[in-house]
């Protein structure tokens, strides 16, 4: 399907959150201006020249003070995103990882079925470079995920999503960092949001491996959820 | 005696610390407060330690110092630990404004603007 960036995407707003990514944010933002006019890079102060390149590759960038986490970022993009007159909210990830053109079809898949938002699963799509170790966390997140939620996902923690407008302002994010994942699948609960999965491709290139979260991550997260179940 | 007048006085810092807290922490603050009394108890009267010991089935008054101690400390930290958290989600609130009052910045040669 051939896009018209001009006519058929200005409404969409693609947000990429970015800390340190200076050495792939580049070439990201051409990929995605490919296709999309509306890319929104969040640097969250970094320490590297992500700022600069990614104005220079043409995207509008907000940055943060002072580092915050992705989960903020996304947060602070999707704010700016809705103040702007967004209808739909692409988040995207910095490291490359992610495929532009899976979003086209997210949108319209969207679209058709009437959702609140698309949620890209790898697992219903492809994984290029996966390793075992990554695929069995992935899996068992995803069992608990299912568990602790009720969600029927296959995928819970991929980046790749789609929000409508109305979905977007009422996910309020509080979760700076990692846990902001999960924090967006019990938003879909809460606020009784319809979604649908829909098949993206995810690479893991040696560069997003080194990003990416490990392990240990996991417990991070678990204990950031619990924590802020005991706030309230 | 020595060490009772020592550890009163190390207490008393204490209980300095728990009154300069005003009426913030709530929870802490009583929580500081009950272990700041519950000490002054234990140092001047150590027999009744053993006697609560007895009466909760452990079997020194050492032990259930030790044991009430980790508990409290937990706690406390626990409680921190979301003071914490409720301080960065101000804190990132915050940032967030600044960063969205001063707008989208464009790269070239360091010139911003909003959009």
């Amino acid at each position: 399907m051939l896009y018209d960036p001009i006519n058929l995407q200005k409404d969409v707003w693609i947000i990429i959150p970015a800390y340190n990514e200076g050495a792939v944010i580049g070439n990201v933002i051409s990929q995605v201006g490919e296709m999309f006019p509306n890319i929104l890079v969040i640097d969250d102060a970094s320490t590297d020249q992500t700022f600069t390149i990614a104005s220079d590759a043409g995207a509008l960038v907000l940055r943060h003070p002072i580092n915050l986490g992705q989960g903020a970022a996304l947060q602070t993009g999707i704010n700016y995103a809705l103040s702007q007159g967004a209808k739909n909210i692409v988040t995207f990830d910095a490291d490359g990882q992610h495929h532009i053109e899976d979003v086209p079809v997210m949108l319209d898949r969207l679209a058709d079925s009437g959702a609140d938002l698309a949620l890209g699963s790898r697992f219903l799509g492809e994984t290029i470079g996966m390793s075992q170790s990554r695929r069995v966390l992935l899996r068992a997140a995803t069992l608990f995920t299912r568990l602790t939620t009720g969600l029927k996902l296959t995928d819970c923690h991929n980046g790749l999503r789609v929000f409508t407008a109305r979905a977007a302002s009422q996910l309020c994010l509080r979760q700076n960092r990692m846990a902001h994942a999960s924090e967006i699948l019990a938003g879909i609960r809460k606020h009784r949001l319809r979604f649908i999965e829909v098949p993206v491709t995810i690479s893991y290139t040696d560069y997003s491996k080194e990003k990416g979260q490990t392990f240990g991550d996991a417990f991070v997260i678990f204990r950031d959820l619990i924590a802020a179940r005991l706030q309230r | 005696m020595i060490a009772q007048i020592i550890l009163s006085l190390g207490l008393s810092g204490c209980l300095f610390y728990v009154i300069s807290l005003g009426r913030t922490l709530p929870v802490v603050r009583l929580g500081l407060l009950a272990v700041v009394l519950a000490g002054y108890v234990f140092i001047w009267f150590p027999q009744i330690t053993n006697e609560f010991a007895a009466l909760v089935g452990i079997g020194r008054g050492a032990d259930l110092v030790m044991y009430l101690w980790i508990l409290l400390s937990l706690f406390l930290i626990l409680k921190l630990h979301i003071k914490l958290r409720e301080q960065t989600e101000t804190l990132t609130k915050l940032a967030r404004h600044l960063t969205l009052l001063e707008g989208v910045k464009k790269g070239h040669s360091g010139d911003r603007k909003g959009r």
